[in-house]
């Protein structure tokens, strides 16, 4: 009986306390706030969430840098370093970072990734380089400059794996259409695989008579199937409905030699143009020549000053 | 024609090359720096031995960042010891390699040097993420010195922003400053913005006495009502309407009925109307609302929040619709609607009984389209309102 007076008494007193707490939401905070993910600094000013500094200043969770006329660049505690373009806008994370405007670089991402458009630019090591820009419409551009790149769309699939010296766009589709792939198919242990020319991804198919094609170039179109499990070496299943043979040699070489016939193709439904479109995930790739790539910086982090005298 | 001796010649002669030469150096110099990349910068590096330039090793720090404090130590040792922004960049640098020490020892530099905003604000940074709570509030309170009449509030944000995550409690965190005084509308937007009302109120509530606080006051006292804080709301409107206190428990719960003032169109004052066929005209004692029939066919005309005790109220008040008929014209408090209020060409005095209702309400002038008739048109002009407590005799 005494028991559940002290129990009630305990009880009373935790409701009094939070109902205290909860008058007030400067009451909830606790004094100890979220620690600083980093640092940005600019030669110029900048906006932080709706603020305009000059300078430098410190990150928080959650915090919106805008550049204008000047890039920045920001450290963040996880030792990753990023650079922000001339109107360039994005959002900070500790563990990641939602590019809404421009284009940004990420250097020494280890446990860093980059979001855009619903894509995710993930490192799969700890000196991982890589721009990324907003190009227009839905377009994402990724230029690796330094180790490997996972590319995964808004629903976790992966689409693309991109190493150094590659760059690639994305246009995610505003309909899950079908999947697109190129490359040479070939049999492992009685399943046929085909790993695409663009994404690097391989993928399982699934359909009669792909014997016959086995060693050639094709171009498949089909339909994933996320219920079926590929084998080891695959990352995506995928049931074929149309398959075009690209060349009528069963070497690489000739089918190489095919791919620089194709082109400028168009995908169905994007606005993407390259030798060779591959359609993962509902996103369009491509592989890009020059652009971020070929840039030797970010514009924005250079400086058009003169010498002073 | 001055006859100019051999060895002379040579000497002009020599100046000439010299300064041709120099002039040379200096262009390539300008050319390898507008390449911007490193092999040009630091061949400008090295067209330059002479005269090295602050802006080139700077620029060489930017494209190679592992070796950004090597340039940035030439800066501040042997070209600029006196440039804030190298100590700045330098000691940001050290900070980020881990070497808080150093780090501390190059911002502190550039405090020494230039005593602007800029470098306390990025030392107080510094010591925020380090920790260190005395000496980022010394820091942070220069900062506020160099520039709280200087930037706009909404640009103060960042560095309340810091000094909110190290002390939420209002109090606690301006006693800080010693320009606090100073700080107290920044701080109160800043607030605001955070949508920390209470926190917000207790800020205000040290403003009240600064007649220049009162557009922050009204616009928190606007925001309490939306949030349906009537105390709140109420404490600041009287402190800083600048209109007669209203006590409900007195039964005053009606702003500038008088209409001697023109409406703030917040807080516990009248909004008119912002309408496309609704032109509402204030002139001191009078509202004349013109309705063109291109209104909405049901609008809200006039309107102000009040804070009623559950006591019964009567709103009276004066009006001229002119000589054409209006139609549709009726009180309302919240969804309770009263009777149409008729046509009169000249001044005539109606009322409007307030359903017993308790707390914040609406009480308005609507306009609905009768059934069967077309959109009105024409005016009402309105004046002397007054909302009194019914006697029970009365009722």
């Amino acid at each position: 009986m005494r028991l559940h007076t002290v129990e009630a008494t305990v009880a009373a007193m935790m409701s009094v306390i939070l109902t205290l707490a909860a008058v007030d939401g400067s009451a909830t905070r606790a004094l100890a706030a979220a620690p600083a993910i980093g640092t940005v600094v600019a030669k110029g000013t900048f906006r932080l969430d709706r603020a305009t500094v000059t300078g430098n200043a410190t990150l928080f969770e959650g915090t919106t840098v805008e550049t204008a006329a000047a890039g920045a660049r920001m450290e963040l505690s996880s030792g990753a370093k990023v650079s922000l373009s001339i109107e360039s806008r994005a959002k900070f994370y500790g563990d990641h970072m939602v590019l809404e405007r421009g284009q940004g670089e990420l250097e020494k991402a280890a446990t860093v990734r980059f979001e855009a458009q619903g894509l995710t630019f993930q490192p799969e090591t700890g000196n991982a380089s890589a721009r990324v820009a907003l190009t227009g419409g839905a377009r994402v551009e990724l230029a690796v400059l330094g180790g490997s790149f996972r590319v995964l769309n808004a629903k976790g699939t992966l689409v693309a794996n991109a190493g150094a010296g590659r760059s690639l766009e994305f246009e995610p589709q505003s309909t899950q259409g079908p999947t697109k792939m190129t490359g040479t198919l070939r049999q492992a242990s009685g399943h046929f695989l085909l790993t695409d020319e663009t994404t690097k991804i391989t993928a399982e198919l699934a359909a009669s008579g792909l014997a016959k094609d086995e060693g050639y170039r094709v171009e498949i179109t089909g339909a994933q199937d996320p219920t079926a499990t590929p084998v080891t070496d695959a990352s995506q299943y995928v049931r074929v409905t149309a398959i075009k043979r690209l060349g009528n040699s069963r070497d690489a070489a000739g089918g190489a030699a095919a791919a620089g016939r194709g082109g400028a193709a168009t995908a169905g439904g994007t606005h993407l143009t390259a030798t060779t479109i591959a359609i993962i995930g509902g996103v369009a790739v491509a592989a890009t020549v020059g652009g971020l790539a070929a840039g030797g910086k970010l514009p924005g982090q250079g400086s058009s000053a003169t010498i002073s005298r | 024609m001055i006859a100019v001796s051999l060895p002379l010649r040579g000497v002009v002669a020599g100046l000439f090359s010299f300064a041709a030469f120099t002039a040379f150096r200096s262009g390539a110099a300008e050319i390898a720096f507008q390449q911007d990349t490193v092999a040009s910068l630091q061949k400008a590096v090295f067209l330059q031995s002479t005269s090295p330039n602050e802006m080139v090793e700077r620029r060489l720090g930017d494209l190679e960042p592992a070796q950004s404090g090597q340039h940035l130590e030439r800066v501040v040792r042997f070209i600029n010891p006196r440039s804030s922004a190298a100590w700045i960049e330098l000691g940001l640098a050290e900070e980020a390699h881990g070497n808080a020490e150093a780090a501390e020892s190059d911002l502190a530099q550039a405090t020494q040097i230039d005593r602007q905003f800029l470098p306390a604000w990025t030392l107080a940074n510094f010591y925020f993420r380090q920790g260190r709570g005395d000496a980022f509030w010394r820091w942070a309170a220069r900062a506020v010195d160099l520039s709280v009449d200087r930037l706009a509030y909404s640009d103060l944000a960042p560095l309340l922003q810091l000094a909110d995550r190290v002390e939420a409690d209002p109090d606690k965190m301006l006693a800080h400053f010693p320009s606090a005084v100073r700080l107290r509308p920044a701080y109160l937007n800043f607030l605001i913005g955070s949508g920390r009302l209470n926190a917000a109120q207790k800020v205000a509530l040290e403003m009240t006495a600064d007649r220049t606080s009162a557009p922050h006051l009204l616009d928190l006292a606007d925001r309490q009502i939306q949030a349906g804080n009537a105390a709140a709301a109420l404490e600041l409107w009287n402190a800083s309407s600048g209109l007669g206190p209203l006590d409900p428990s007195a039964g005053r719960v009606l702003s500038n009925g008088d209409l001697l003032r023109a409406p703030l169109n917040l807080g516990f004052d009248w909004r008119l109307a912002r309408l496309d066929g609704i032109d509402p005209r204030w002139r001191p004692s009078e509202l004349d609302l013109q309705l063109s029939g291109s209104q909405p066919e049901s609008c809200s005309l006039l309107e102000q929040t009040v804070f009623l005790p559950r006591k019964r109220f009567r709103l009276r008040f004066d009006y001229n619709t002119g000589a054409a008929p209006l139609r549709g014209l009726r009180w309302s408090l919240d969804d309770s609607v009263g009777r149409e209020i008729p046509s009169s060409g000249q001044w005539t005095e109606d009322s409007f009984d307030l359903p017993l209702l308790k707390g914040l309400h609406s009480l308005r002038l609507v306009y609905r389209r009768e059934p069967g008739t077309t959109r009105t048109e024409g005016h009402i002009e309105i004046r002397n309102l007054r909302l009194n407590l019914v006697d029970r005799g009365e009722s």
